[in-house]
């Protein structure tokens, strides 16, 4: 473990007068039985500004939710003043003084990466809405005013370099415990990212990386808005290509202009050859493409209809004749495919509500499976899902490439990508920054993904 | 693994808890009938069976559609309207043509009217409702013009036949009602063009990024709701011998009490027609007593918007209430 220096500054000469102005104890959190925090300290002195940072799932949310209200902690307090508090709603927690401002931005239409959380009990004054695309400037005008009004900051973030200028200190939350507290803003990124990561990457199972076919789907310049631009890449048969970026990168944007599912994008897509440009992913089915959406529970299954029916919802056309549904076939087709993925069920006929989020994903899959495309887009497949069930899909994944076909696997997570793919593209605000054509180490990887380029 | 046993065990209970909520709206309405039937000794009359399956057929096959429309997960309100103009034109054009034709054509202009309410449901975008509130609107100002405010009468003879023919006994319009429940119970449960018309009221989003063609199955449901509304229109025609520009007014919010009765969801994605069917005689059924038991029209109005009321309400609750 490297030792860090514990820097602290602001308000120094009243630190051994006054209690710090926030202590959160032993905090512990779980979800579903799973460990989100794990006996974290944390504290805060008057104007400070400290960043927090940590990879996906630390647990870096959990822990602000829990100080503002939204949450509660299953074990441990936290001391306003010195004074324990006690929030049972945000709103509470705002009267005490603490309020988070969520970063707008259309880059990120789900969560937020970005959260800063004001503490300032006599400075109750709105913050301005920070937007993330104001420039860095701008940034550090606004919080060095809040701070000399004696407000304290808490800026959560994936942009290390945003942490540089701003903060006073920085704090790394991973898998649910502080591994570094209050060190230096400038100590060298890569070990932050060490920190974030971990030292020690476990074991995981590794699969067969099959040879390349033919190039399958050829992407140029493809531009749309501000979501994404100039991306270009190549896909071959029996690859399966990874594209990994934070959420807001705009790959999820990028793959259903790919699917049809989004139009008015500038450059060319051509699938085996054909320059083709879908309307509606209607069209992009029928010339062999598939897309497993991110969202599975909005955008992927019809929850109250029939796990039968929402497996075969992309291969009807094959199982119906003359628009007549063959209801043995298509029964036979959802078990065998369902059973190949070891989908655990009870009746086929039962509402796909009813099963878990794992078995869930593993019907979507399992409805393109029987679809049979020729180049698959997987968004987040194992979001959500537990460890078991990813290896699962991996293998399934995995399994698709060595039949020759083609996966363009979609991930924020840098480690599932390193397992699952050929190649990897890192993409990140809306470009795609670097292409691995053999799988790089993962601290190169995510070091790759959350810096931010200087150009 | 005795977890996954008890999830297991649990999601069936859950099952059975979907069906008894879904159809005990049936069930009570059923017990209600039986209630009724004791107190009304001509109720069960075979003449009076007869009459409530012939007084059923015009919303019966006007639900039918409506409840595709329901299905895809909108609301169609210009079925009264669009029986109005059917029925004019199917007797207004008989001056000029075979009475065939002249259904034919009435049959036509339903499913030209389905169209535009999907175009503008699907295609525009505008909350269904208010689409075919426009639509209606439109099509009511049309009979009107077409009809210059008096009845038309029918002169043919042989097309009175489907509104009041008998065929082995059983009236013509209940034979008719009968075969084309079947044909689209089949057509919703067993045919491509069912299954995709459920999911897009289930799942639009999800439906479209399944690679299904939304938009044409979302205007296909409307396109249903157009051509029962004027199958119906037809058979009205035929039965009454007239057809008068006030005709079919409020028959849609008759026929969508019938369908969520049977167990459509208001929000779609879910139903049968059978259903449906259950659901007109029930109502129907409820009609007849209130009238053998001599209960004035105006009050019967009054709980006949009730019941819609409560049965749509219990169902919108259930569904939408915060958890």
């Amino acid at each position: 473990m490297i030792e860090y220096s514990s820097q602290r500054s602001g308000a120094k000469k009243d630190l051994d007068v006054k209690p710090p102005l926030l202590r959160m104890e032993n905090i512990s959190k779980s979800f579903l039985g799973v460990k989100v925090l794990d006996r974290v300290d944390f504290t805060m002195e008057r104007a400070e500004v400290v960043a927090f940072l940590g990879a996906n799932g630390a647990g870096k949310s959990t822990l602000m939710k829990i100080l503002c209200g939204v949450y509660h902690a299953d074990e441990g307090r936290i001391l306003l003043d010195g004074k324990q508090a006690s929030f049972n709603n945000p709103l509470q927690a705002y009267g005490a003084g603490i309020s988070v401002v969520h970063q707008e931005s259309s880059l990120i239409p789900t969560l937020t990466i970005i959260e800063n959380l004001f503490l300032g009990r006599e400075y109750s004054r709105p913050g301005g809405v920070l937007d993330e695309a104001a420039m860095l400037k701008e940034y550090e005008t606004i919080v060095g005013e809040l701070k000399s009004q004696g407000m304290s900051i808490i800026f959560i973030t994936h942009f290390l370099d945003e942490v540089k200028s701003i903060a006073d200190s920085a704090t790394v939350i991973r898998d649910g415990r502080i591994v570094a507290d209050h060190i230096s803003p400038s100590t060298p990124i890569r070990n932050i990212v060490a920190l974030m990561l971990g030292k020690e990457a476990s074991e995981r199972q590794t699969y067969a990386k099959a040879s390349p076919g033919p190039v399958m789907m050829e992407v140029r310049d493809l531009t749309r808005g501000n979501e994404f631009s100039n991306v270009s890449f190549e896909l071959r048969a029996g690859e399966v290509l990874g594209l990994v970026g934070v959420v807001g990168s705009g790959k999820t944007e990028l793959a259903r202009a790919l699917f049809g599912a989004s139009q008015s994008h500038t450059g060319t897509i051509r699938l085996e050859g054909r320059q083709l440009r879908f309307k509606s992913p209607a069209q992009a089915v029928k010339q062999g493409m598939g897309m497993a959406p991110e969202d599975r529970k909005t955008l992927g299954l019809i929850l109250e209809h029939d796990i039968e029916s929402n497996i075969s919802l992309s291969s009807l056309g094959d199982i119906a004749r003359y628009g007549f549904i063959n209801g043995n076939k298509e029964k036979n087709r959802a078990a065998d495919v369902a059973s190949r993925l070891s989908i655990k069920y009870v009746d086929l006929k039962q509402k796909i509500k009813f099963l878990s989020g794992g078995n869930q994903q593993k019907c979507v899959l399992a409805r393109w499976l029987l679809a049979s495309p020729q180049v698959l887009v997987l968004d987040e497949p194992t979001r959500g899902i537990d460890v078991a069930t990813k290896e699962q899909i991996y293998a399934i994944v995995r399994d698709l490439a060595a039949k020759g076909k083609s996966v363009l696997y979609l991930s924020g997570d840098p480690a599932e990508v390193l397992i699952v793919a050929d190649r990897i593209m890192v993409m990140q605000k809306g470009r795609i920054k670097r292409v691995f054509d053999t799988v790089p180490t993962e601290d190169l990887l995510l070091k790759e993904m959350i810096e931010v380029s200087n150009e | 693994m005795s977890e996954t046993i008890a999830n297991i065990k649990s999601s069936k209970a859950r099952h059975y808890k979907e069906i008894v909520k879904r159809y005990g709206l049936l069930i009570s309405f059923f017990v209600l009938s039986l209630g009724i039937s004791f107190l009304t000794p001509n109720f069960l009359s075979a003449k009076n069976l007869m009459n409530i399956l012939r007084q059923s057929t015009i919303v019966g096959i006007m639900a039918i559609g409506t409840t595709f429309v329901i299905i895809g997960g909108g609301f169609d309100i210009s079925v009264g309207s669009t029986l109005a103009l059917s029925a004019a034109l199917a007797l207004g054009l008989q001056s000029s043509m075979h009475w065939a034709l002249a259904a034919l054509l009435a049959v036509l202009a339903g499913v030209l009217i389905g169209a535009v309410n999907g175009f503008l449901a699907a295609k525009i975008h505008i909350v269904p409702m208010i689409a075919t509130l426009g639509t209606s609107t439109i099509i009511r100002g049309l009979v009107y013009l077409y009809t210059k405010g008096y009845p038309i009468n029918g002169q043919v003879p042989q097309f009175e036949v489907i509104g009041s023919g008998y065929l082995w006994g059983i009236p013509v319009p209940v034979i008719i009602m009968v075969v084309l429940v079947a044909l689209f119970q089949f057509v919703l449960s067993k045919t491509q063009l069912g299954r995709y018309c459920c999911a897009v009221g289930g799942n639009k989003e999800a439906t479209r990024l399944a690679g299904v063609s939304v938009d044409f199955y979302h205007m296909m449901t409307f396109i249903i709701g157009g051509l029962m509304a004027a199958i119906s229109g037809v058979v009205y025609a035929a039965r009454l011998s007239s057809a008068t520009p006030l005709a079919g007014q409020n028959y849609d919010m008759d026929a969508i009490a019938a369908v969520v009765i049977g167990g459509t969801s208001v929000s779609g994605g879910e139903g049968t027609v059978l259903g449906a069917m259950i659901g007109v005689l029930l109502l129907t059924v409820v009609t007849n007593a209130f009238n053998l038991l001599g209960v004035p029209v105006f009050i019967q109005y009054v709980i006949k918007g009730l019941i819609i009321l409560v049965v749509v309400g219990i169902d919108s609750y259930t569904k939408k209430r915060p958890r």
